[in-house]
């Protein structure tokens, strides 16, 4: 996979971060504690409709790295990330390319 | 006010929240209906017990501990407080209520007890939960949408990606269709490849001899353009190059080189001031990839990008593989087309006499002209050569059946088996007798022709022609003084049948006559009438009557390729003899 690939994918996964960000704090004040939310895969397929299911202490964990990102398990793409760590409803993972892109993002 | 405790009673008994007094060893002494009602337990039932002995282990204890608080402080609670828990009255379902306790002390401020209001909630905190929820699911599903729409967007811009390749290498396929002169449509792909998808485009081929040689440039700037072309005629592409075209053609590799590193340039250069060229240019990426046939690499695509700061993609990559399995496939298309092109030409050469020969008192002028694609050889024919007589000419005109290699095959067959018989006997009828059972016995066609045969005696002044016609449109005379004849005879196609029947016509043709020996290609048109075409012809001639054998045989031609509407669709041949 080419760079510019890689970055648009990391430039897609970066906008679905974002989404779930502001998803965690908006829901926050509605949650009951260890209430888990249906967050937005953050895996690059256009075609991914599919849910991860976090608690918000759980994404705060992965929001805490700019580089990683809680993908439904298999929606992975090993030619610009790495599995961080898998748990039963998503799989983190690290992005390797397009951190550039991923950070400035932010 | 006299009437004071009445009120109070009223009020304590009917009001619609709950209230109770608890003594100082925290027993309900007083409560009202409401509150009794939330408990599940009668008036009576509290009277003289304790909120644990009411109302449970759990919320009882709480209960008491808040009414210890408030003893023990002697302040009420600031605000009410909201108590969470189960009641007699429902075991295991959780109820809510908002709580006040503040303390009753007498007129000696002795602390008498401790009084309670409560409001139940449950409802409030049930409708807020369901709203919670309903909140909760409506920003989820408001992300989901959002990130859906997020995809959707990607899908329809690859899917516009995708959308622009196919019509980009469509219309690559449209161009490289227009013509066989490869290097002319190739230089209008590259033209089309910039900006669409490159700053720069150049072609390069391996000629038969093994040269690099860049066929085609393209910059949306001509001066740019211009410096191509120049650069790639100055520093012509090698195949021991270390990067670019010629390294692409000798691996059979495709080359991406992302950002183009100024020590690339530095191996690349030929020599300073190509150094500083290729610096000039800022190139920022460059994609080169092989034209492969089935069998040979034989040139490479090579694109760049520079002022524009693009770079190449997968999807790139892709596009220019797929022009270039293209225009390698049309340079090898145009290549075997001119290959065929001079073999049929050099086939039909020699299916034609070289040059007419001088024929003594006679004039000869003959035209031919191929139909179709210039690949058809074959058909039409026309000889005019001495036979084995002294002073006998023959000349004739025929047509074979189809077009491509076996008909090419059969007119050869046909010119030569007639020039051969012709040194024997000069007689028409049995030259063409002869033809006849040479095609018969050539087992590997089953194709026929049509033949005239004249059999020329030229003398001063004069000639005595014999005609014989195999099934072919018989010729034309036309007479010094404008009279225009059919030379009347008839005969079998030859190749046909066993046994054919030829005959012969005699006649004399003085100075200034002429006579037109013709293939249908002159006379048969796209029309409904079937004898215009014949009498175009004889118009044209009756025309021409007095002019010279050239000038009437561009006439004819002429007139032939004008009655066609679009290109002829069978070959035109005709001979032309007039005696002098």
């Amino acid at each position: 996979m080419d760079d510019v690939t890689a970055t648009r994918l990391a430039l897609n996964e970066a906008r679905f971060r974002e989404l779930n960000e502001r998803l965690a704090s908006d829901v926050a004040p509605l949650l009951a504690p260890a209430e888990a939310v249906a967050f937005v895969c953050e895996c690059s397929s256009a075609a991914c409709r599919d849910t991860v299911a976090l608690t918000l202490d759980q994404y705060a964990v992965v929001r805490a790295d700019d580089l990683l990102f809680a993908v439904v398990p298999g929606h992975q793409v090993p030619e610009v990330e790495s599995v961080e760590r898998r748990e039963d409803t998503f799989v983190v993972v690290r992005k390797r390319r397009g951190q550039d892109v991923v950070r400035r993002s932010r | 006010m006299p009437e004071s405790p009445a009120l109070l009673d009223a009020l304590f008994t009917h009001a619609p929240v709950g209230l109770t007094f608890w003594d100082v060893d925290l027993r309900y002494r007083r409560i009202n209906e409401a509150l009794a009602a939330i408990n599940g337990r009668s008036v009576a039932e509290h009277v003289g017990r304790t909120p644990v002995e009411v109302l449970g282990e759990e919320l009882g204890a709480e209960v008491e501990q808040r009414l210890e608080r408030v003893l023990a402080t002697g302040a009420a609670t600031a605000e009410p407080v909201e108590v969470t828990g189960a009641t007699p009255a429902q075991p295991g379902v959780e109820r809510h209520w908002l709580v006040s306790y503040y303390p009753v002390v007498d007129g000696a401020g002795e602390t008498l007890g401790v009084a309670g209001a409560v409001i139940e909630v449950t409802e409030l905190r049930r409708v807020e939960a369901e709203r919670g929820r309903a909140l909760k699911d409506a920003l989820v599903a408001r992300a989901h949408a959002q990130a859906a729409q997020l995809r959707a967007e990607e899908a329809q811009r690859a899917s516009e990606r995708a959308r622009e390749r196919t019509e980009f290498l469509a219309e690559a396929g449209r161009r490289m269709a227009t013509s066989m002169d490869f290097e002319t449509t190739l230089q209008e792909v590259a033209e089309i490849t910039v900006p669409a998808i490159a700053d720069w485009c150049t072609i390069t081929i391996r000629d038969a001899g093994g040269e690099l040689r860049t066929v085609a440039a393209a910059h949306t700037d001509p001066a740019r353009t211009s410096l191509a072309r120049e650069l790639a005629d100055r520093y012509r592409p090698r195949l021991d190059d270390v990067a670019g075209a010629g390294h692409v053609i000798t691996t059979g590799e495709p080359e991406l080189v992302d950002d183009v590193p100024d020590a690339l340039l530095i191996t690349a250069a030929r020599d300073r001031e190509h150094l500083e060229i290729l610096r000039g240019l800022g190139l920022r990426a460059s994609l080169v990839v092989p034209l492969r046939t089935a069998d040979a690499v034989i040139g490479a695509l090579a694109l760049a990008m520079a002022e524009s700061g693009r770079s190449f993609d997968s999807d790139d990559a892709s596009l220019a593989q797929g022009l270039a399995a293209r225009a390698a496939l049309h340079i090898r298309n145009a290549q075997l087309y001119t290959e065929r092109s001079h073999i049929a030409k050099t086939l039909q050469a020699g299916l034609l006499p070289r040059r007419l020969p001088e024929v003594p008192h006679v004039e000869v002028a003959a035209r031919y002209l191929a139909a179709g694609d210039q690949n058809d050889v074959g058909g039409d024919f026309y000889d005019v050569f001495p036979t084995g007589e002294e002073g006998v000419w023959a000349a004739l005109i025929g047509d074979v059946t189809g077009k491509g290699p076996e008909a090419a095959a059969l007119t050869s067959l046909v010119r030569h088996t007639l020039r051969t018989a012709a040194i024997r006997d000069a007689d028409p009828i049995e030259n063409l007798q002869v033809l006849n059972r040479a095609m018969l016995a050539d087992t590997l066609s089953t194709r026929f022709c049509t033949v005239v045969y004249a059999r020329v005696c030229p003398s001063p002044g004069s000639a005595l022609v014999t005609v014989a016609t195999g099934g072919h449109p018989p010729p034309l005379v036309l007479r010094a003084g404008g009279e225009l004849e059919r030379v009347d005879v008839r005969g079998s196609l030859v190749g046909g049948v066993e046994d054919p029947e030829f005959a012969t016509r005699t006649l004399r043709l003085h100075a200034g006559d002429v006579m037109v020996l013709y293939t249908d290609g002159v006379t048969e048109l796209r029309t409904r009438d079937p004898s215009y075409g014949d009498r175009r012809l004889a118009e044209t001639l009756l025309g021409h009557a007095g002019r010279d054998a050239a000038e009437i045989a561009d006439a004819v031609q002429r007139t032939a390729v004008a009655l066609q509407s679009g290109p002829p669709r069978d070959d035109i041949a005709l001979l032309v003899l007039r005696v002098r």
